[in-house]
């Protein structure tokens, strides 16, 4: 067997000779149905992984968006029964925002800005601004606030047909509405 | 020295080609590689972990939307916490059954309160009644919720215009008061 694989080598042109006339066909290299094929198969891999890659971020995007919007929902939960339980007068118009409440030394208006999503909140008293928050709120959730039975209550719809969202807040004893 | 293409050109091809049929193709393809047979292992292997990332999505979307109804579900226990602290403890009972039925939903969840009165045995000679309320909260015949609310008669003062309340997920441990405050009294349905 070593007899044979050095006379094999032995038989093997000398580097820098001209093998392409003696080369058999089948080691000439790659065939254009190889390389179409090849191409073919390496632009489906790329389509493939950038349609991956985009559905990928685009969800952790929307996983994070409605992470966010659960935390600010409990936070505005705590804050919006905060608000009503200090709140002497509390006005709504017919266009839903801004809502006002006011309370003894101050007043807290909630806008709803529905290109962010975001629902604001503003407190101030005098012309002195106390406090600004945001909260981001899901996608397409209209939310609308109601007052009834000394009471106000907020409801944040979800756009997957979910049970919506509802906050309830107990007014001040006394409290009016115009 | 011009040899046919087909031909044994050397010791090793004429050993090669006396082999059975395997074995030259294994040589032939050692020579020349395979880019189709790579790109079909490198799909194959694309295809898998496609796969497995849209089960993660689909997981992750699901979870989501649990997550969601937790949130509505706990506010909705919330909401009947803060509607009992309203109570009296004469009407205690009553109004349980009436906010649980205010707040169930034929599409969305089941609110039931259960509630028993409570007497407190270490306030010396002015012992403190009260009543404990357990908010179960339930969506599709899975309980999602459960919240607990107590009233209390403040020593001294009418039942009807002062009591604490607390409310808190608990499980199976004993209830304990997490955020006691001042219950105002104002009008119920």
């Amino acid at each position: 067997m070593s007899d044979v694989l050095s006379q094999q080598q032995r038989n093997q042109p000398k580097r820098g000779a001209f093998v392409t006339a003696t080369t058999p066909r089948r080691q000439r290299g790659y065939s254009l149905i190889e390389t179409l094929a090849t191409f073919s198969l390496m632009s489906l891999l790329a389509v493939a992984s950038v349609g991956i890659l985009n559905s990928i971020t685009e969800n952790g995007i929307d996983l994070a968006h409605a992470r966010q919007s659960r935390r600010d929902a409990q936070r505005i939960a705590d804050t919006l029964r905060d608000d009503a339980s200090r709140t002497v007068t509390a006005s709504i118009p017919a266009q839903q925002w801004p809502v006002t409440l006011e309370h003894d030394k101050s007043t807290t208006v909630y806008d709803w800005n529905p290109a962010d999503n975001i629902l604001t909140r503003t407190e101030t008293a005098g012309q002195n601004k106390i406090r600004k928050e945001r909260f981001l709120l899901p996608e397409d959730s209209e939310p609308r606030m109601t007052l009834a039975n000394s009471r106000i209550t907020l409801l944040i719809a979800l756009s997957d047909k979910h049970s919506p969202w509802v906050i309830e807040g107990n007014l001040k004893r006394g409290a009016t509405s115009p | 020295m011009q040899l046919h293409p087909t031909a044994p050109h050397n010791a090793y091809d004429q050993l090669m080609h006396n082999q059975p049929l395997p074995l030259r193709r294994t040589a032939t393809r050692q020579r020349r590689g395979s880019l189709v047979i790579e790109c079909a292992i490198a799909t194959l292997l694309l295809t898998s972990c496609a796969v497995g990332l849209l089960k993660w999505t689909q997981n992750s979307a699901q979870l989501s939307r649990k997550a969601n109804t937790h949130l509505a579900a706990s506010l909705v226990a919330d909401n009947a916490a803060l509607r009992l602290s309203q109570s009296t403890l004469k009407d205690a009972a009553t109004d349980a059954r009436r906010i649980a039925s205010q707040l169930t939903s034929p599409d969305g969840f089941i609110v039931t309160i259960d509630n028993h009165e409570f007497t407190t045995g270490n306030q010396g000679d002015a012992e403190l009644r009260g009543v404990h309320f357990t908010i179960n909260v339930t969506a599709r015949d899975a309980l999602v919720k459960i919240t607990h609310a107590w009233i209390l008669e403040s020593p001294g003062k009418p039942l009807t215009t002062a009591s604490a309340t607390a409310a808190g997920e608990t499980d199976s441990a004993a209830p304990a008061v997490t955020d006691p405050t001042q219950a105002e009294a104002g009008d119920l349905d």
